[in-house]
């Protein structure tokens, strides 16, 4: 779903949003916070690029998931490092890709995040990989008021 | 008289099953045996259940009645950068930005660390639970006779000297592994020079520096000569609880294979389970290969190290882990021990006290070379194996062989002759080397 569906938080929790990130662990970490935030009555919005689980964290419900793997997947880097044959060539996209994750996965869900601003306002953020922290240091700039949480280590 | 009051730095403490507990367990119990008042500082449950993901309740009641165990919070989060605090380039490229800044750090030390100019700084996440556990012990209303701190990690042996500094109060530091020598080469480890300069420091100051083997020992006595005199050695020996089991000779029948242990990615688990694949039928068509333990030390290392498992089938099981009151059970039920142990000179294992002590047949699988290959040879029924197929497997038959001509006699010879690897003997050596610091103090 997209975020411009509107995500609200009707029943008055409060709103828990929670950027996965790429990573396997990442993705995993996401799904424990997701829950954790359900049960304790919050609204839960994940942001989550890791490709191969989305069953499992579509079992969370009531969460709210943004799934941008595709997009990301359709990044002109990503797909050279995927398709090129050059191991050197490979190597340097799989680095580039590496190092410019984060700000090039913030740019794909920018708009969304940014459209929720106007509807909503988290009392907590988590990033739950270190490619997610990027999206986190925007958000935490959106709604200064939030609490930050690296959630890497929860 | 009264008793001589021990203040025992130890981050990893029951209910944490980190490997370190164990010594830090025995060393605690070991002065309260001799008589000494012990008291114990180390971290929370809640940051063992919730940020390392996995705890061992039954470890509590191991620990000897009369123990005081101060508990000083600590949370990975509170090395966390503050995003708010941090700038646009952070902010964006976290991951590049750690790369730039460790490479940084790298060439500031070279120059530095050549000048020897460098202030020390432990450079571990453990470091910001130095100041709050200084100031957990500033409040005890205690006198202390003497201190230890053990490590890893290291930031103990820097509360120790912090407060040994401000009690005026001698201080001595266990090493479970070195902290600046890699353990895998000998060589420097990987760490700022910073951090040497602070181990300098803290070695300076230290009564007593006891390290679990000689060539550790002998390590630090090359590297701090004019502290050699301070390095001890005292092997980690077995917990009898662990051995206490009937034994008996072999009746016929399939063999079990045996290992128990905290399972990490450096054991050398491929050659065992392709060896084993390869001569099983040699030695029974229907014996199996069991292997017990906790996948890694922290919660979420265990899917990537089950990955190297076979499928579970009849020829091999995982059991998952095995609760501290149930490993001589675990032991009882094997023909042959196998002992996995990563590198080489300078790495025993814990766990090798364990299976020399059974009495049983076991095979140690470490390079040639290696501080756990050494030691066992002493043993009767030890089998060294280089971490290969065919070297694992020449091993295999040789143990199985064994295993099928030990008499009872033989068994319980062995296991009278290695009761002095008994954890509680081990132990005895750093209790009268701390014994004799406190007497010359006063």
């Amino acid at each position: 779903m997209s975020m411009r569906d509107g995500p609200t938080s009707a029943d008055g929790g409060h709103v828990h949003l929670i950027f996965a990130g790429c990573s396997d662990r990442g993705h995993r970490q996401a799904r424990q916070t997701a829950a954790l935030a359900i049960e304790g009555g919050a609204h839960a919005i994940v942001f989550d690029s890791w490709d191969g689980g989305k069953e499992n964290l579509a079992l969370v419900e009531p969460m709210e998931l943004v799934d941008y793997s595709d997009r990301d997947r359709a990044r002109w880097s990503v797909r050279l490092e995927h398709s090129v044959s050059n191991g050197r060539l490979r190597t340097l996209a799989r680095k580039w890709n590496t190092v410019t994750q984060g700000y090039l996965n913030w740019r794909l869900i920018r708009l969304d995040v940014k459209a929720l601003a106007r509807e909503t306002q988290p009392v907590i953020i988590t990033y739950c990989d270190e490619f997610a922290q990027t999206a986190a240091w925007h958000a935490a700039r959106i709604w200064p008021t939030a609490t930050i949480r690296n959630g890497q280590r929860q | 008289m009264k008793p001589n009051q021990l203040l025992f730095i130890a981050f990893w403490f029951p209910p944490s099953r980190a490997s370190g507990v164990y010594r830090a367990l025995a060393v605690t119990n070991s002065f309260v045996e001799a008589g000494w008042k012990v008291t114990v500082v180390t971290t929370t449950s809640e940051f063992l259940e919730e940020e390392i993901g996995s705890i061992d309740d039954s470890l509590l009641s191991a620990i000897q009645p009369g123990v005081n165990v101060v508990r000083v919070p600590f949370s990975f989060h509170w090395n966390d950068p503050d995003l708010r605090q941090i700038g646009r380039f952070r902010g964006n490229f976290p991951i590049l930005w750690k790369q730039l800044s460790d490479l940084w750090l790298r060439a500031r030390d070279r120059v530095l660390g050549q000048l020897g100019s460098l202030t020390p700084n432990i450079n571990e996440p453990y470091a910001a639970w130095i100041q709050p556990a200084v100031d957990a012990v500033s409040e005890l209303d205690q006198q202390f006779d003497h201190i230890i701190a053990t490590g890893n990690p290291y930031s103990t042996f820097e509360v120790a000297r912090l407060v040994s500094a401000n009690r005026d109060t001698a201080f001595s530091i266990d090493y479970r592994d070195p902290w600046t020598i890699d353990v895998f080469t000998g060589h420097r480890a990987q760490i700022p020079a910073s951090t040497e300069a602070a181990e300098r420091r803290i070695v300076d100051s230290a009564s007593i520096c006891v390290q679990v083997n000689k060539p550790i020992a002998d390590a630090y006595r090359h590297k701090y000569p004019q502290n050699a005199r301070k390095q001890m050695v005292v092997l980690n020996g077995f917990d009898p609880q662990s051995v206490d089991l009937a034994v008996a000779p072999y009746e016929g029948g399939p063999m079990r294979f045996g290992m128990l242990g905290t399972i990490n990615d450096r054991w050398p688990l491929k050659p065992i389970f392709e060896a084993w694949a390869d001569r099983r039928d040699e030695i029974h068509p229907a014996s199996q290969l069991l292997l017990a333990g906790h996948l890694g030390y922290f919660a979420r290392s265990s899917d990537s190290l089950r990955r190297v498992f076979p499928e579970d089938s009849d020829w091999f099981s995982f059991l998952g882990p095995i609760a501290k009151t149930d490993v001589a059970a675990f032991y009882s039920s094997l023909d042959v021990v196998i002992v996995p142990v990563p590198g080489s000179q300078m790495v025993t294992s814990g766990k090798i006290f364990e299976a020399m002590a059974l009495g049983l047949p076991f095979i140690c699988v470490q390079e040639e070379g290696g501080a756990a290959r050494i030691l066992s040879q002493e043993h009767p029924f030890s089998y060294g194996a280089e971490p290969n197929q065919a070297s694992v497997g020449a091993a295999m038959i040789e143990a199985a062989g064994a295993r099928r001509r030990q008499t009872l006699d033989q068994i319980l010879r062995a296991r009278a002759e290695m009761t002095k690897y008994d954890r509680s003997r081990t132990m005895q050596a750093m209790v009268r080397a701390v014994a004799s610091v406190v007497v010359a103090q006063t």
